[in-house]
């Protein structure tokens, strides 16, 4: 097979961490369980997020040049590296199409009411297929150029609902009234799976880095970033909502940047909102979808842009009958998909790796000295 | 293998698709799987089967290019 040369650069890579983690996190909330110290749990599990990025970077630089299915094949040998991929493969197709299907619920929910979800997700799978028929760069390209707007946006909602007087800091009171437990609850499976565990698929994308020098810096201060705006996304959410409306909403980001009205002129800036939340899932979804797609090059031998369509049309099926609505969705996303799937996918394996990786790669320096 | 991968791929995420459910709603594996699959009268299912469709024609076709393509470099040869 003709591998082609896929390389992003270190800004690229930064980039889309951010995009990745700000991702569905800031649409569906995170860190709910710790009510009113959301945002002391965010900054914790931004930490504990640093730490998994720089564990996954770690296990990838002790052989170089390789992704973490190569990885399964090196540590394992081929035939259970190849059933060890295809399940990484079941796994990141999984996530992606329940990632879409938070972007299709927003959109049907909010701006196209009328219109079908399949619709949606069609057309929004039809984008990322047409990104990745073009190659990982198109990604990284396309995130340089929308990144300052998915910044100044976030940034901007929380300075207008500020200077619209709807900002209450007395909601984010008592800090830690409750003491540490609501906030440990809050952090332990569901915060450091998602968004921060989710990063296990930068293993894949970190291989195709152009400059190897500083990439666990710069994904250090990427996952740092982003932890960043989501802390001043749960500032504002919950200063905004309130801990109880904060917790019944589906979308609180959404429901926080409706209070906006400013002048009597600056209102419904929501769609603003639906805009950088789209190309966060957009980036989110090209991940997964690019993770499993050089998953299944590695199983096939095939190089992935002939898979893509095929592939994106199975995600795009998978959207829409992952669950009969957004409360089912939303329960699977509590109960079952952070125990059974993200712990043993982001966590279990990986730690697994890291013996065989050490014991491997010393007996390969053993066999190169003795020669 | 394109053709094959995509099949798997689809049984594959149809019975974790199925699992999940049945844990929920405590159960059967086989129940849910046919109403994940079952077309309801009215729904919009048809244009996500339509789609799905494309992908496993195209994938078939790439799979029957590449073969041809193999059998014609063996009969250059």
């Amino acid at each position: 097979m003709k591998q082609q040369v896929e390389k992003i650069s270190l800004w690229q890579l930064y980039i889309l961490i951010i995009c990745f983690q700000i991702g569905s996190a800031a649409l569906v909330g995170i860190g709910n369980e710790a009510k009113q110290d959301a945002w002391i749990a965010v900054i914790i599990g931004t930490l504990f997020g640093i730490a998994i990025m720089l564990y996954y970077l770690f296990l990838l630089s002790k052989v170089p040049g390789k992704n973490l299915f190569e990885l399964f094949v090196f540590c394992f040998g081929k035939w259970v590296g190849k059933f060890l991929t295809l399940l990484y493969v079941i796994y990141f197709f999984y996530i992606s199409a329940r990632v879409l299907r938070d972007f299709c619920e927003l959109l049907v929910s909010t701006i196209f009411e009328v219109t079908p979800l399949e619709v949606i997700s069609i057309t929004m799978m039809l984008v990322i297929v047409y990104i990745f028929q073009h190659g990982l760069e198109v990604l990284g390209r396309t995130s340089e150029v929308f990144f300052p707007y998915v910044v100044a946006f976030i940034v901007m909602t929380g300075l207008g609902i500020w200077f619209s007087g709807e900002f209450e800091m007395s909601n984010i009171q008592p800090i830690l009234g409750d003491g540490f437990k609501p906030v440990l609850k809050a952090l332990f499976p569901t915060m450091i799976t998602f968004p921060f565990g989710e990063a296990i698929t930068f293993m894949v994308i970190s291989a195709y880095i152009g400059t190897k020098k500083n990439i666990k810096k710069v994904s250090a201060v990427g996952v740092l970033t982003s932890g960043i705006l989501l802390t001043y996304g749960a500032v504002i959410q919950i200063a905004t909502l309130g801990v109880d409306v904060k917790d019944r909403a589906n979308f609180p980001l959404l429901s926080a940047s409706r209070e906006i009205s400013l002048l009597n002129f600056i209102e419904r800036v929501d769609l603003i909102i639906v805009f950088f939340v789209m190309f966060g899932i957009i980036v989110k979804v090209g991940i997964f979808f690019y993770g499993g797609l050089k998953g299944l090059e590695l199983i096939t031998n095939k190089p992935y842009r002939s898979m893509t369509l095929p592939m994106g049309s199975l995600i795009a099926f998978f959207t829409v009958v992952i669950s009969h609505n957004f409360v089912e969705h939303i329960e699977e996303g509590l109960v079952f998909v952070p125990f059974y799937l993200h712990i043993p996918f982001q966590f279990g394996i990986p730690l697994l790796l890291l013996p065989f990786i050490l014991w491997k790669t010393r007996k390969k320096q053993k066999k190169e000295s003795s020669s | 293998m394109r053709a094959l991968m995509f099949l798997i791929i689809f049984v594959l995420l149809s019975l974790l698709i199925a699992q999940i459910d049945a844990y929920l709603f405590k159960s059967n594996l086989f129940n849910q799987l046919k109403t994940l699959l079952s077309i309801d009268n009215g729904s919009n299912k048809w244009m996500i089967y339509t789609f799905l469709l494309i992908g496993l024609l195209y994938s078939v076709g790439n799979s029957v290019k590449e073969k041809l393509q193999k059998l014609k470099n063996i009969g250059s040869k």
